[in-house]
């Protein structure tokens, strides 16, 4: 066995399910190594020691991988089960970054209106304080979510990931000015704990859109496109109760919406293995969601202490739901590993 | 049918042959357009293998390695010849229509 087959083995290893792996692995490798043959023996012996899979190689076996591990439903079952999981974590996910968008066009629009603000809202404050980039990032932002949520619902992959692309790559331009400004001037970063934990969380929601591959089935658009409708007509709500800065405002926001939201799914949703996957799933974004704005809401010392005390007890609430849910998706695991043979 | 599944029952369609002579043949017949890699190339056959399109042949010993030679089954073939029945009617279609175009101005409104 030469070094590039040995690289080759090991990352099909690596990656592919040991089953897939007995029945294909071998040829797989005799195919790729008859492909990376020359025909020239100088430079074949040179690329069997030093050669390696190039990108687009790696790139399909980490595709096949994919289509494998997060299944369809025709794959195998634990697989399609995973597989299902991670694309309704992911849609829900989009989802709940495309109702930042009815929640900036309420503020934005209450604003405008001319309607009460309090004191120490400024809105021509508010309309010039930003620059003309920071009021295009904004936008794009908040348009791009909902633009790649309806695009999965409808099929277009492609379309999806282009608009979350654009969508994160603002926080992901500000995350590394903050990175160099921190290694240039030797500062400590400026960023706060929530505008870290969100660049991740969208990162991860765009990675996760890997699981929409071709040979799983697009979702049905109605109760999603239900969902939205239903999620855009309460967020308004919670925008301008934010702008108003009423103390209801230190508990409305939209991470304790979206946390509570999952607190009261992982109740009433019926206990199938798919329901509490997809909330194992999402217990780490919403515990690092809220600790993030606890630590954000606990640092600063004149706000108010409200606001830390529900960040900390939702973050906790959360875990400790997480744990429970976490140990029942570990039993639904192992009873449908060996299923009961007489029922 | 993708066009990837098609062009590899396509490679088959004559004799069966390995992995790498199925890509190679893959890129011949696209003219250069679909360039198969390993990891690809396997997640077709083994969709086409499941749904019993293609089967293997048999295995054969090549500078000290076991190659498996792939075929198009039966039911591979019908396929085959159903899909391009479909691309040939896709086809003539759209040859009449580009046969009857006129200048936009005179362009029938339905």
């Amino acid at each position: 066995v030469n070094t590039l087959e040995r690289r080759y083995r090991r990352l099909v290893g690596l990656l592919l399910p040991e089953p897939y792996r007995q029945a294909w692995e071998d040829d797989m490798v005799a195919t790729f190594l008859d492909r990376m043959s020359t025909g020239d023996p100088e430079v074949d012996e040179y690329l069997e020691e030093f050669g390696r899979p190039d990108a687009d190689e790696v790139l399909s076996v980490v595709a096949l991988a994919i289509r494998l591990r997060l299944a369809g439903p025709d794959g195998e079952p634990r697989a399609a089960l995973w597989g299902q999981a991670v694309r309704t974590f992911a849609l829900t996910c989009l989802l709940a970054n495309a109702l930042l968008l009815p929640l900036g066009v309420a503020q934005e629009a209450w604003i405008s209106s001319g309607l009460w603000l309090p004191a120490e809202i400024n809105p021509l404050g508010i309309a010039h304080d930003h620059s003309a980039w920071e009021q295009v990032t904004h936008w794009v932002t908040l348009i791009g979510w909902p633009v790649a949520f309806l695009a999965v619902l409808f099929g277009r992959r492609s379309v999806a990931l282009l608009a979350s692309a654009a969508a994160v790559l603002p926080s992901l331009v500000a995350a590394l000015v903050l990175v160099a400004q921190m290694l240039l001037d030797r500062q400590p970063s400026q960023g706060t704990a929530t505008f870290w934990s969100m660049l991740i969380f969208q990162s991860v929601v765009i990675v996760a859109l890997a699981a929409f591959h071709q040979t799983a089935p697009g979702p049905d658009p109605a109760p999603w496109v239900r969902r939205l409708a239903i999620g855009a007509a309460v967020v308004p709500a919670v925008g301008i109760c934010i702008l108003l800065q009423s103390p209801a405002a230190m508990l409305v926001t939209p991470v304790s919406l979206a946390a509570v939201s999952w607190l009261v799914a992982t109740f009433v949703l019926p206990r199938t293995t798919l329901n509490v996957l997809t909330l194992v799933l999402l217990a780490p974004v919403v515990i690092v969601l809220c600790g993030s704005w606890l630590v954000d809401a606990a640092l600063p010392s004149d706000r108010p202490v409200l606001d830390a005390w529900t960040a900390c007890a939702l973050t906790l609430a959360s875990a400790a739901r997480a744990l429970t849910l976490w140990r029942t998706s570990r039993r639904l695991l192992a009873d449908e590993a060996t299923p009961d043979e007489i029922g | 049918m993708t066009e990837q599944a098609f062009f590899v029952l396509t490679a088959l369609g004559d004799a069966p042959r390995h992995g790498y002579g199925i890509a190679k043949q893959v890129l011949a017949l696209s003219q250069g357009r679909v360039d198969l890699r390993v990891g690809t190339l396997y997640g077709v056959l083994d969709r086409l293998a499941s749904e019993g399109l293609v089967e293997i042949d048999r295995e054969e010993r090549y500078a000290g390695r076991l190659r498996r030679y792939y075929c198009l089954t039966d039911e591979g073939a019908r396929a085959l010849a159903r899909e391009i029945a479909r691309q040939r009617a896709n086809a003539r279609v759209a040859s009449a229509r580009l046969r009857a175009r006129r200048p936009a101005a005179t362009g029938d409104a339905s």
